[in-house]
């Protein structure tokens, strides 16, 4: 990821680079086209210098021709000004008077073009080319005092002397731009590092301390400059100041909301300890109505037989044996006669030996009343052990049950209640089940509950007549051990299955917190719950398991 | 770490405090570079209060004016001072033209009688006359004078070792006028000197001369004569065709013709230039328009600058006149006759010709 210095160096580099180079491209053409004039002025310049000493000599009224050492003005001009490549003095025949190259005096200019310009009266800067050089040629008429055009002035420079210059100056040009960009450059990473970078870079430090830290301490970004980096810092520095203060206010609230959640959860600790209760009570209802429900059943043909015991039978028997006793003893004299001659004796002694038949009979089925009480006063025992075996704690109490068993007496307790309904329950008991470390009593409720639902699944059943059974198995497999309770009552429909378990939902109109209640309890003890219907009217199967890792053997 | 941050931190801090006293030091600096020139505004306390005072300068000449040895000493002497507020005030002695021992012993009492009624602060004298009739009056007094354009030993008029006489040598740049005559007639190797009776003025000349002849190793001086008329001149002159091949002409002014008349040296020079085949110099310019081919002449403009060099001196630094030394001018003013190199058939060279002062004619063909 390049920095912001980074980038802005590169624009700035690449805009020094553009700027520079058609700069440089533009100053090239502007200079060459201005040095060429320059040069031609100083050319004519110089060539006048060169005519005015001709003047001056001139005026002392010596021929031109008779001048003497004038080469040595030619060659000083030469020598003088470095570009300049020849400095002569033509006659107006053509005929070189004087030169800085001693060797060319005496000779002659043949070039029209040149002996035209030669000739002319007027100052002129022509071209012209010679053995492959071109050269700019200024020529200078020089004046006798009696005005006549006596000789002409020539200094030219070759035209490649300003391409060199030109040349010079682009290299000239891009050094000095090299040097101000590097210098530009280092100027402008200096000055970005004092304006720019460091001031960023110690807002984004304290940034990141901010975001990291999650300190109490104050931290603020100390840039002072008055641009606009400087008010991001002020603007940060404002919004830390805000920020605090919004801080300082959301502790106060979550502080306020902390409490409040606090108490909110105390209430729902107590609101749930209370349906854990109420869930406990009912269940201890339920099993002591199973328990009265079975006691009542039992107790039914006892009442039947108290109540048969309660008849007349034997009062009246007592009152016929009574009277038939009277009867005897009035006539205890002749008793033998009486209950052997006499008809009414013969019929009191046949009628006393029916007497005691029904009362031998009576005493039988009295002997057989009892034991069928004592049967049930037995069952009413056991019923009732049972339910103290299985007797809510307030607290839970782990110990080591067997899950076949708790199905079993789970069964039993509601047997009165099952066979009521007519209802078909079948058991398929996995015999090598590991025991499971938890409290039974909880346990056996949560069963209790589930067969409660399956056979109160069977209650809105449409179709009465179908057969109503109630499958409860127990399984062992690598993946865990468990028990299933599968009915084929109404069913549920797929859309409820996902919010079967959830608390306040009932399709039974109930409060909806029992078997969430059942479901909360097992997860508790690391154990699942599922609710599987394949439909409405198709049945249902909950099925609890518990993991291997569980198991206790 | 730390040790590092603080040593920056106190660079950088120092680095603040200079820059902006590096900065309005530079500002200052340009400043001052750029006003003075433009609004004549020193910046520095050094402004001048030498410059703006009065001074009172009374010009003593031993000739007259106008004539252009003397105005072109003037010229020069007023150039030196050309910035500073002086009053002027000239007195002509006029020597030249009224030449007896009287007149001068007069001229020079009026001279004294004018510095000592006026009171300048500075006395500037010219020529020998002045010195002879008026400064040598003043030799250690507190009266500044500077002379120039001298040329016997100051010694004669007890200049050397006073506190208040100095001034600029009149030596002939004998050096440069032979080389001049070299330039343009290239092979003279053998050269004659002709005096006149004044050995007053020639001895100290030719000693000056004699000096100087080792520098000049490629001419020999085979003659250095002495002549006493007109006719002998003649004689010396038309022997010398086939003696030497030039001749330096310097005293030529005690010449008498036959009938004892003293030939005045304007034309003694006409009839060298007439009758004449050899090239010939001397030192002094006046004497080009009367027929000497050349010379390198002092140069009036510039002994009277150097005077004033040495007045500015003492008038606006306070420097005593004996701190100056009595010393000649060194450039001189090339002079050629173009009428004479004409006559003797000479070409000059075009280089001499563009560097020296021309006389195209004659003074009698004017």
């Amino acid at each position: 990821m390049l920095k912001i210095r980074t980038k802005i160096i590169f624009i700035v580099i690449a805009v020094l680079l553009g700027s520079i180079g058609a700069s440089t491209l533009i100053s090239s053409y502007f200079f060459t086209h201005e040095l060429s004039g320059a040069f031609q002025s100083e050319a004519l310049v110089i060539g006048q210098t060169l005519k005015s000493q001709l003047d001056r000599l001139l005026r002392l009224n010596i021929p031109v021709e008779n001048l003497v050492g004038f080469d040595e003005q030619c060659l000083e001009i030469v020598d003088k000004y470095r570009e300049i490549t020849y400095a002569m003095v033509v006659d107006t025949g053509g005929k070189i008077l004087f030169h800085n190259d001693p060797f060319q005096r005496g000779g002659h200019i043949d070039d029209p073009a040149l002996l035209k310009g030669i000739l002319s009266a007027e100052e002129r800067i022509q071209t012209y080319s010679h053995r492959g050089v071109r050269y700019y040629d200024v020529m200078i008429p020089v004046f006798d005092s009696g005005h006549r055009h006596v000789a002409t002035v020539r200094v030219g420079f070759p035209a490649d002397f300003i391409s060199d210059k030109t040349k010079e100056l682009f290299l000239y040009s891009l050094a000095i731009a090299a040097i101000f960009c590097f210098f530009a450059i280092i100027l402008l990473i200096y000055v970005l590092s004092v304006w720019i970078s460091k001031p960023l870079t110690r807002l984004l430090k304290v940034i990141q301390e901010v975001g990291k830290e999650n300190t109490e301490d104050r931290r603020r970004a100390d840039i002072f400059s008055r641009d606009e980096i400087g008010l991001l810092g002020q603007a940060f520095n404002e919004m830390m100041d805000d920020l605090e203060e919004y801080q300082e206010k959301i502790k106060s609230h979550a502080g306020e909301l902390e409490n409040r959640v606090k108490e909110r959860t105390r209430e729902l600790e107590t609101a749930q300890r209370e349906l854990v209760n109420k869930a406990m009570e009912a269940g201890r209802a339920q099993l002591s109505a199973m328990v009265l429900h079975n006691i009542g059943n039992a107790m039914t043909p006892v009442r039947v037989h108290v109540e048969s015991m309660k008849s007349d039978e034997l009062t009246r028997i007592a009152d016929y044996l009574e009277k038939s006793y009277a009867d005897l003893c009035e006539h205890g004299p002749d008793l033998q006669r009486y209950v052997n001659d006499d008809p009414r004796g013969k019929e009191i002694f046949s009628f006393m030996g029916k007497l005691v038949d029904s009362l031998k009979s009576n005493t039988d089925r009295t002997k057989k009343v009892m034991n069928d009480i004592e049967g049930v006063i037995q069952y009413i025992s056991d019923i009732l052990t049972l339910q103290q075996s299985y007797a809510a704690k307030e607290f839970e109490t782990k110990e080591q049950v067997g899950l076949n068993r708790l199905l079993e007496d789970a069964v039993k307790m509601q047997k009165g209640i099952l066979e009521k309904r007519d209802i078909d329950v079948r058991m398929d008991l996995e015999p090598d089940l590991p025991k499971l470390l938890i409290d039974k009593s909880r346990l056996i409720q949560v069963i209790i509950n589930l067969i409660k639902n399956s056979y109160e699944a069977f209650d809105s059943l449409a179709d009465q007549g179908r057969e109503k059974r109630i499958m409860l198995k127990t399984f062992h497999d690598p993946d865990g051990f468990g028990f299933e309770i599968a009915d084929t009552g109404t069913g549920i429909l797929p859309e409820a299955l996902a919010s079967v378990c959830e608390f306040g939902i009932s399709s039974k109109g109930s409060s909806g917190f029992g078997l969430h209640y059942c479901k909360t309890f097992l997860e508790k003890n690391k154990g699942t719950l599922t609710v599987s219907s394949p439909g409405k009217e198709k049945g249902t199967t909950v099925s609890v398991s518990f993991e291997d890792r569980k198991l206790e053997k | 770490m730390n040790r590092m941050e603080s040593m920056i931190n106190k660079i950088r801090i120092i680095g603040k405090t200079i820059f902006p006293v590096l900065l309005a030091g530079m500002c200052l600096v340009f400043l001052s570079a750029e006003i003075e020139p433009v609004f004549g505004i020193r910046l520095s306390a050094q402004a001048s209060d030498s410059s703006k005072a009065k001074f009172k300068i009374l010009h003593v000449m031993s000739y007259h004016s106008p004539w252009a040895w003397t105005d072109e000493q003037l010229a020069g002497f007023k150039e030196a001072l050309k910035d500073l507020n002086v009053e002027y005030k000239v007195f002509q002695m006029d020597t030249k033209r009224k030449n007896t021992e009287e007149w001068m012993k007069e001229a020079g009492r009026q001279a004294r009688d004018l510095i000592d009624s006026w009171k300048p602060d500075l006395v500037y004298t010219s020529d020998d006359n002045v010195q002879e009739y008026v400064a040598k009056y003043y030799v250690n007094t507190e009266l500044p004078f500077v002379f120039s354009a001298v040329n016997a030993d100051p010694e004669k008029y007890g200049f050397v070792g006073s506190k208040n006489i100095t001034g600029v040598l009149e030596q002939e740049h004998f050096v440069a006028s032979v080389t001049l005559l070299r330039e343009i007639v290239p092979n003279v190797k053998k050269i004659a000197v002709v005096l006149d009776e004044g050995a007053d003025t020639w001895d100290p000349v030719v000693k000056r001369m004699k000096a100087k002849l080792s520098r000049l190793p490629d001419v020999e001086f085979v003659r250095w004569d002495v002549i006493h008329s007109f006719d002998e001149y003649k004689r010396t002159i038309e022997a010398y065709q086939t003696e030497v091949d030039a001749v330096a002409l310097l005293g030529i002014f005690t010449f008498k013709d036959e009938s004892g008349r003293n030939v005045p040296y304007q034309e003694v020079l006409k009839w060298t230039a007439e009758n004449s085949r050899l090239p010939d110099f001397s030192f002094w310019k006046d004497r080009i328009s009367y027929g000497t081919l050349c010379t390198v002449t002092v140069s009036g403009f510039e002994q009277g600058m150097a005077a004033g060099v040495i007045a500015r001196g003492i008038l606006t630094e306070g420097r005593s006149p004996s701190s100056f030394q009595m010393v000649p001018t060194v450039k001189g003013e090339p002079v050629v006759s173009l009428a004479r190199a004409k006559r003797l058939n000479i070409p000059i060279k075009t280089s001499v010709l563009l560097t020296v002062e021309v006389v195209e004619k004659f003074a009698w063909e004017k």
